[in-house]
C-alpha cells in the first residue's frame, strides 16, 4: 500500500488549522502539521487528531516549514508528499484529484493552478492576478519553467521530487527556488487546476500583494550573492 | 590645519581608543596602528590623495577616497550577508531537527 502524506505549514493560522485538518482526514492519507513558531498553541487547538504534529521553536517561514515537513515524511517513508497551505484557501477535496494525478507516473511533480480553470481565474483579484503573473514571468527567467500560476501554495509530488527538495530559501522565495530545483533535477513537472478560497481572513492572514517585494529582494539578493 | 581636520583627527583617535581593546595580537595592534596612523596623515597631508588619484588614472584625492570607501563598503556588505546567510542555515538545521526528533502526536509531542 502507498503511502501519501499531506505537509501542512502553519504559522498562527488560529482560526482554520483545526478545519483545514479536520476537512483534510476524510481522505486516506497522513497528515503532517508544521507549527512554524505560532503565538498560539498550535498542539492544544490539534491535540486529539490523529496526525503526526511537529513545532518550529521560531518562526522561519513557509520555505522552511515545508522542508521540514518534506523530510519528515520521507523519514516515515512516504512514497507521494503533498504540500497544502493551513490556510484554508485550498480546496481539501481536491486531493484525490492530487493522488490520481501523480499515481498516474507520467510526472515528478504537479502544481495546482488558478489559471488553468476560466472560473477559477475569474475569482482571483485584479491586482494579485498581476503580481502572479510578473511572478510567472521571473520564474521563467530562473527556471526556464512557464507554468501558468506561481506561488501556489498546492503541489503533489513523488518520492524522487521530495528527495531533491533542499530549500535554501526559508520564506517565500522557496517557491521560486522549486522551479531550479525541478529544472536541475530534470523532474517532469505538470499542473493541475486548483480552487483558491479568498475570503477575508485568508487575504488578511495569506501572503500580501506587498510581500511580493520581499521576496524579489530574496531572489535578487540569491542570484547576486549565491 | 582646518578646525574639520581636527575633528576628523579627534574622530580618529577616539576609534583607535574605542577599538584598541580588541586588538589582542601583536600583528593585529601594529596593523591597525599603522591604518589608524595613515588616516590621520591623509587628514594632515590631504594633498597626497591628489597625487595618488592622479598616479592612479584619478583626477581628485576626494573621489579616490570616495572610490576607495564604496569598495570598502562593499566587501564588508558582501562578508556580512554571507555570515548572515551561514548563520540563518545554522539556526534552521538546529530548529528543524529539533522539531524532527520531537515529532508526535499532537497530545504526546513535548516541544
Amino acid at each position: 500500500m502507498e503511502k501519501t502524506c499531506i505537509v501542512v505549514p502553519c504559522y498562527n493560522e488560529k482560526v482554520t488549522i483545526r478545519k483545514v485538518v479536520k476537512a483534510l482526514l476524510h481522505h486516506p492519507v497522513e497528515i503532517i502539521v508544521i507549527d512554524d513558531g505560532s503565538s498560539f498553541d498550535v498542539r492544544q487547538e490539534l491535540s486529539e487528531l490523529p496526525i503526526h504534529f511537529l513545532r518550529h521553536k521560531i518562526n522561519l517561514g513557509q520555505g522552511a516549514a515545508l522542508q521540514t515537513g518534506t523530510e519528515y515524511a520521507l523519514s516515515i517513508s512516504a512514497d507521494y508528499i503533498i504540500h497544502f497551505d493551513g490556510d484554508g484557501q485550498h480546496d481539501p477535496d481536491i486531493i484525490p484529484d492530487l493522488i490520481a494525478a501523480i499515481k498516474k507516473g507520467d510526472k515528478d511533480i504537479i502544481m495546482g493552478s488558478r489559471f488553468m480553470d476560466k472560473e477559477i481565474r475569474s475569482n482571483i483579484p485584479f491586482l494579485r492576478s498581476v503580481i502572479l503573473k510578473g511572478a510567472i514571468f521571473i520564474n521563467y527567467i530562473k527556471s526556464g519553467i512557464w507554468l501558468t500560476d506561481a506561488h501556489n501554495g498546492l503541489r503533489v509530488m513523488n518520492r524522487r521530487a521530495g528527495e531533491c527538495l533542499k530549500f535554501r530559501e526559508t520564506r517565500m522565495a522557496y517557491a521560486t527556488e522549486l522551479l531550479e530545483i525541478i529544472s536541475n533535477n530534470k523532474l517532469r513537472i505538470g499542473e493541475i487546476p486548483s480552487k483558491v478560497l479568498y475570503t477575508e481572513y485568508s487575504l488578511e492572514k495569506g501572503q500580501k500583494n506587498r510581500d511580493a517585494i520581499h521576496v524579489l529582494i530574496d531572489i535578487f539578493s540569491k542570484t547576486l550573492f549565491p | 590645519m582646518t578646525f574639520f581636520q581636527y575633528i576628523l583627527i579627534a574622530l580618529v583617535l577616539g576609534l583607535l581608543f574605542v577599538y584598541a581593546r580588541y586588538f589582542k595580537l601583536l600583528y593585529q595592534r601594529l596593523f591597525f596602528i599603522l591604518l589608524f596612523c595613515t588616516g590621520i596623515y591623509l587628514i594632515i597631508f590631504h594633498e597626497i590623495t591628489n597625487d595618488l588619484a592622479t598616479f592612479l588614472g584619478i583626477t581628485r584625492g576626494a573621489d579616490l577616497i570616495f572610490y576607495t570607501f564604496v569598495l570598502f563598503s562593499f566587501f564588508i556588505y558582501i562578508y556580512l550577508f554571507q555570515r548572515i546567510r551561514i548563520l540563518e542555515n545554522n539556526v534552521v538545521r538546529l530548529v528543524r531537527e529539533d522539531a524532527i526528533k520531537n515529532a508526535g502526536k499532537p497530545d504526546q509531542t513535548n516541544s
